[in-house]
């Protein structure tokens, strides 16, 4: 069993933003954004390549996949 | 790996299936056997003075508490201040709050509604006598005023939801209620429909339970009172049709 983890919650402290914020870039609600950086949702890959596009990154420096 | 949970499964179901099995069986047999035995003067019509008043006036409090908790929620939203931009909670105070009384609202509507569909069964019915006309009418007039309250109320607590979520606004003017939840549903992100599929799949099990569970209800007092159709067949109706909704879904999606 493997699970999508993330890095969301550090590259936002990164570059200082807040959840509301990125939310407002990506078009995406603020729960949307608190929900991912929890785990609780596996966002889609439009919206991953979205959250990675704010941060300059790629977007397997944001998500990856961890075996439990 | 596998196997072994696989193992570790298997058993307490089929103990779980004999001990449901030993509990039919005890129950078929002391509703079957006669020893069930129900005392004549068993009454269901709840009353105190008039017929069914305790009924009405369990219902009606329980509109009355709602509805207090309904604008106790509204005036305190209105008084609380936005959370600060960089707030991380999943949920603010002022969210809670407003799902708290968008939850008061919703049942209100349905007890007030029920009440209100009682009440005017109530007056309708074939056999009345003369001495409860004044409290079959209070209880109707009562009934159809507080439902216009909570109706009224809902409108109230909607607009504090365009208020607080101005991209997500309910359109009050849409010619339907369903397109008014099509647009409202097109209008959220992803993590919010996941939200909504998630809630709608939880209450189509429950609803799935409660159904079979009314069934086995008024199957028993069908034992108990004398054969009692109606009921199991409108329930069985309601619980095919949830089901030919689902599976006309399952269908349209794969298509």
């Amino acid at each position: 069993m493997s699970k999508l983890v993330n890095r969301v919650r550090e590259f936002r402290a990164r570059d200082r933003l807040s959840q509301e914020e990125l939310a407002k870039r990506i078009g995406a609600s603020r729960q949307t954004i608190a929900l991912i950086e929890r785990g609780d949702y596996s966002p889609s890959v439009l919206l991953g390549l979205k959250i990675a596009e704010v941060f300059a990154v790629r977007v397997e420096d944001v998500f990856s996949i961890e075996s439990e | 790996m596998m196997n072994k949970s696989n193992s570790n499964s298997k058993l307490p179901k089929t103990w779980k299936l004999i001990i449901f099995g030993l509990i039919g069986g005890v129950f078929g047999y002391a509703l079957s056997s006669g020893s069930f035995v129900v005392p004549q003067n068993i009454d269901f019509s709840l009353s105190l003075i008039y017929e069914y008043d305790i009924l009405f006036a369990f219902l009606m409090l329980m509109v009355l508490v709602l509805l207090v908790a309904n604008v106790t929620g509204l005036v305190r939203l209105k008084a609380m201040k936005e959370p600060s931009q960089s707030s991380d909670l999943p949920i603010t105070p002022k969210e809670k709050l407003f799902n708290a009384t968008m939850k008061f609202s919703n049942y209100n509507i349905i007890i007030s509604f029920i009440t209100m569909v009682l009440a005017m069964a109530y007056a309708m019915r074939s056999v009345s006598v003369d001495r409860e006309n004044t409290y079959m009418l209070v209880n109707l007039i009562a009934s159809l005023v507080l439902f216009i309250i909570v109706a009224v109320l809902q409108n109230r607590t909607l607009a504090m939801f365009n208020q607080m979520y101005p991209h997500r606004k309910i359109n009050f003017n849409a010619s339907t209620s369903k397109e008014t939840e099509r647009e409202l549903f097109a209008e959220m992100d992803e993590g919010e429909q996941w939200i909504v599929y998630r809630s709608a799949y939880s209450a189509y099990r429950t609803a799935n339970a409660m159904l079979i569970g009314g069934i086995v209800f008024f199957l028993i007092y069908s034992v108990a009172f004398g054969f009692t159709p109606l009921p199991i067949i409108v329930l069985g109706l309601v619980w095919l049709g949830q089901n030919m909704a689902y599976h006309r879904e399952v269908n349209r999606q794969y298509r």
